[in-house]
């Protein structure tokens, strides 16, 4: 009976690096350094994976083998040959266990004693070598599973990307009738972690029993992990809607031939204040989404939000994102023409249908007229108030704004969902051309024929999580 | 400064710009010494000679603050708080040695056993030193004979406890590169302290003695339990007196009879014993002279020239200065043949030009590491042709005690090459193996091997100067912490 909790599977190859980006991949952290250097490492490192469930076995990162060759040959000489493999490795151990001679070897062997199953990494990234072989010949004799995991780490075009030399090593290894099984370990995607560790477990049943468990947790921290990020960014899109910002008005009041200026003057200086606000909101709203999915190295620049309003083009305000983000200016109208209905239905049913449904009627088509004004304009519904002494702004009244928040929301989202904890190159957001577009998939949404949840209600939030939880899925998060 | 021995100070000045330098050299870097070894004068044949008219260059087109005249000067105030030190510890032993008013009178056996047999004693272990380290010299260290146990222990010590306070700065590899370079000068200048500082010492003794003589009036005494005999005594002072016999008389028996001090009587052996007794200042004043100071004196004077000679011998050979060295030449000997006709080098014939152009080819041992998978024909022409190397051996390893030994074999012979290029993967960052390889080979060679590696592709993809990897690569040479040790294209190429 293998007690998961003790087991260990060992890492070996002959890159530092390949093996840490799958420590990375499998424990989902993206804070394992992975950097290729020089490899004199004498010492294993050990993964667990009790943060995902107690119940898994830890992976055990051993140093890299570079001497393979001289033990090989060490274990071909004359007293040694004649013996049997197990004794053969005895003999070899009894006689180097000090560690100077050969360190990563002998430690791989004395750890390989106590492990399930031994996994053996080659970057499909690099041409076939034949020395290679010779390490795997060498852990052949240590009567472990062996299983080869061909490796890279080319950044995903298609779910089936390989790397150039797969073929040639599959190939190369097919006569050592050895399992293999091919990761990329760029494709950050649940499925394709699943199916790895599905094919991984078809090898051999004592990896079955061992790892399929870790499919389970997969599962259940992705739940957890949609729920926790559809919280997030449908707290940040209520708050955002209800931001406003202000400032005192001149205390000895203005002149009326200065009024007019005083007012754009002030106008100016809080539109960008307002910007400012809601760019960094959206800011630590994405920081906070990638730290529930466990991405530590993503940091949104947040001091610098200011600098990027209008250069940018994935910035919040500029003209680009409010023309292509968000809702189509049909489903703007009709939800407006629903949104003012509804009040006006409220109204009517305040004075007990005695206005037989003519509150309903006007509010739909105020609603609709007031959605169309926003639409056809470019105006993102800033209006400058004057209360008890201040300037007030906001919040935001454009009928499309909770949509565009939604919609880059989905984007960060499905974008940070696919990246791969093995990856250390900076995280690029997709581009909208890269994701499914809201206005299409919300169409297949139930909740969009309902009331649209853009007011200030507290039940409004467990209906904005509905939402996006119903079509994460068009997103493939 | 066109000479082919360096001094202390732009020593120490070129040390600190090799810190300074860009590792691996930049486009900018690779075109200021291009610039400057085209504008080398001819008559700069010596490495130092060369090197010193590059750091010139560099002085003079940099405004920064150059160290080596400050190390000096730290030096020599160094020395003279040693000669100071030695001046105020010798006069407080000597009037120690010489307090008058106990009883018995001052004993010269406590003044032979301070000035003679102590300086004797440090002489003997010095000069066997000497002899042991000549026996087992190597090259690489010419001061063997000089260091001696302390000044051994004394540099050692000071090394690690400065390279554990300054670790992982740039003031840690420069005491590594003079640890690994430069030890025998450290100990060589350690070893000078130590002489000033006992210089300082037995000369203050003199001084105090004739000062005390002069000014006061001492009685001198011998007393022993062991022999009644002054004959023997007689011999034993004629014996230490030897050296200086034919300028001062050795004392007489007469004054040695006379001088002994009996304790039980508290007396001298004869009446006029006290009197007489003061003659031994004269003879204690020559011993002092003859084995305290002369023999620090000889030391000081003879490590003073086997410095200079250290420094007039240098070699250069270290990878930064060797690469250095040969892109100067690259650049002068470019200059040389590209005013004589059109220079082409892809003209086979161009490589006997730059020969005799005064860039010679490097004979070099090639090892192919681990299934490399180039042609001949991508090694002559990324590798030897524009390196201008001449591949004496081209050896393929994977790394077994089999290759290892033939390694070690072939750089035994005479005239094995002193230079090992390995040919591999740009993704094989050096192992144990190679470093099994790299140690094996070293200690093959009398001469400090120098190992460049050359991470090579036929494959477009792992092109040979990829920066990425030349960066790593870069990191990883610097891990293996040996000077001897860097990437051939330090040595800079050919277009």
């Amino acid at each position: 009976m293998i007690d998961a909790k003790t087991s260990t599977l060992l890492l070996v190859s002959q890159s530092d690096s390949i093996k840490a980006k799958f420590a990375a991949y499998i424990t989902l952290n993206d804070q394992i350094d992975v950097s290729q250097g020089f490899q004199l490492r004498s010492q294993s490192t050990r993964y667990p994976l009790e943060s995902l469930a107690p119940s898994l076995p830890t992976f055990i990162d051993m140093p890299a083998l570079s001497q393979t060759p001289e033990v090989i040959e060490c274990l071909g000489q004359e007293r040694i040959s004649t013996l049997p493999q197990g004794a053969k490795i005895s003999q070899f151990m009894s006689r180097f266990q000090d560690g100077r001679e050969f360190p990563a070897e002998i430690a791989t062997m004395m750890q390989a004693n106590e492990a399930s199953a031994i996994l053996y990494f080659i970057a499909t990234d690099r041409p076939f070598r034949q020395h290679v072989l010779q390490d795997l010949s060498l852990l052949m004799m240590l009567t472990k599973p062996l299983i080869v995991i061909l490796a890279t780490d080319r950044q995903v075009n298609t779910e089936t990307e390989q790397g150039p030399y797969t073929a040639v090593w599959s190939t190369a290894l097919s006569d050592l009738g050895l399992p293999q099984v091919s990761i990329n370990l760029s494709d950050g995607r649940f499925l394709a972690r699943c199916h790895f560790i599905s094919s991984l477990c078809n090898t051999s049943p004592p990896l079955k029993a061992l790892l399929s468990p870790l499919i389970d947790s997969y599962r259940e921290l992705r739940q957890i992990q949609i729920t926790a990020v559809a919280e997030i960014l449908a707290q940040f899109i209520m708050d955002a809607c209800q931001h406003s910002v202000r400032e005192s008005y001149p205390k000895d009041g203005v002149p009326d031939s200065l009024k007019a200026r005083t007012e754009d003057e002030a106008m100016l200086r809080l539109t960008q204040k307002l910007e400012a606000d809601l760019s960094t909101m959206e800011a630590r709203a994405w920081g906070e989404i990638a730290k529930v999915l466990k991405l530590h190295s993503f940091k949104p620049q947040i001091d610098q939000i200011a600098a990027i309003l209008k250069e940018s083009p994935n910035s919040l305000f500029c003209q680009t994102t409010w023309e292509t983000f968000g809702l189509s200016q049909t489903q703007l109208l009709i939800g407006s023409t629903i949104m003012g209905a509804m009040t006006g239905g409220a109204i009517d049913a305040s004075v007990g249908g005695a206005s037989f449904m003519i509150g309903t009627a006007v509010g739909g088509i105020f609603g609709a007229l007031t959605s169309a004004a926003y639409a056809l304009g470019n105006d993102k519904g800033f209006k400058l108030g004057l209360t008890k002494g201040y300037f007030t702004l906001g919040p935001v009244g454009h009928p499309n704004f909770p949509w565009i928040l939604l919609e880059r929301g989905l984007m960060v989202i499905a974008d940070l969902s696919k990246r791969s904890h093995a990856c250390r190159i900076a995280i690029k957001l997709g581009s909208p051309g890269t994701h499914p577009r809201l206005r299409d998939k919300l169409s297949h949404v139930q909740a969009f024929k309902s009331r649209m949840p853009w007011l200030p209600d507290r039940s409004v939030k467990a209906r904005w999580m509905e939402l996006i939880i119903g079509v994460a899925g068009e997103y493939e998060i | 400064m066109n000479s082919s021995r360096a001094h202390l100070a732009d020593l120490f000045d070129f040390e600190v710009q090799v810190l300074r330098e860009d590792n691996p050299p930049s486009p900018t870097t690779l075109a200021r010494d291009e610039a400057i070894g085209q504008r080398m004068p001819t008559d700069r044949r010596s490495s130092w000679s060369q090197l010193a008219f590059w750091l010139e260059e560099v002085k003079h087109a940099t405004d920064r603050t150059w160290p080596g005249k400050s190390i000096l000067e730290i030096y020599r105030y160094t020395a003279a708080g040693m000669f100071t030190l030695g001046i105020v510890t010798g006069i407080g032993t000597t009037r120690t040695v010489l307090h008058t008013n106990s009883r018995p009178p001052i004993d010269i056996f406590h003044w032979l056993g301070l000035f003679f047999l102590l300086p004797l004693l440090l002489t003997l272990i010095t000069l066997s030193t000497l002899i042991v380290s000549k026996l087992r010299s190597s090259r690489r260290d010419p001061f063997a004979p000089w260091y001696g146990p302390l000044g051994a222990l004394v540099t050692q010590k000071l090394v690690a406890w400065l390279m554990q306070r300054y670790q992982k700065t740039e003031f840690s590899t420069l005491i590594h590169r003079f640890h690994v370079l430069h030890t025998a000068l450290l100990r060589a200048k350690v070893f000078q302290l130590l002489q000033v500082f006992g210089i300082a010492f037995y000369s203050s003794t003199l001084a105090y003695l004739l000062y005390r003589a002069r000014l006061t009036d001492m009685a001198f005494s011998w007393g022993t339990t062991m022999t009644e005999d002054p004959s023997t005594m007689s011999r034993i002072i004629e014996l230490i007196a030897l050296p200086f016999s034919w300028l001062i008389a050795s004392p007489t028996q007469e004054l040695i009879a006379a001088s002994r001090y009996t304790n039980f009587a508290n007396t001298y052996a004869t009446a006029n014993g006290a009197e007489i007794s003061k003659q031994w200042w004269v003879f204690l004043a020559a011993v002092t002279a003859t084995y305290g100071v002369m023999p620090r004196l000889i030391l000081l004077f003879a490590g003073q020239l086997s410095i200079a000679r250290y420094l007039q011998n240098l070699r250069w050979d270290d990878h930064v200065s060797t690469a250095l060295l040969r892109r100067l030449a690259w650049a002068r000997t470019q200059k040389i043949l590209s005013g004589a006709k059109g220079f082409n080098t892809k003209d086979p014939g161009s490589q006997d030009e730059l020969s005799g152009a005064g860039l010679p080819r490097i004979p070099c041992l090639i090892i192919k590491w681990r299934n490399v998978d180039i042609s001949e024909g991508f090694i002559a022409a990324n590798v030897t042709t524009p390196y201008h190397l001449s591949a004496n051996y081209i050896y393929e390893a994977i790394g077994t005690a089999a290759e290892r030994k033939w390694l070690v074999e072939t750089l035994t012979q005479p005239i094995a090459p002193r230079t090992v290029v390995i040919l591999i993967d740009p993704w094989e960052f050096p192992g144990h193996a190679l470093s099994k390889i790299s140690a094996a080979m070293r200690t093959s060679s009398s001469y400090p091997l120098t190992i460049l590696y050359a991470p090579v592709s036929e494959n477009p993809k792992y092109r040979l100067y990829q920066q990425e990897e030349l960066t790593m690569w870069q990191a990883a040479i610097k891990e293996l912490d040996d000077c001897y040790t860097g990437l051939l294209t330090d040595y800079g190429a050919m277009p």
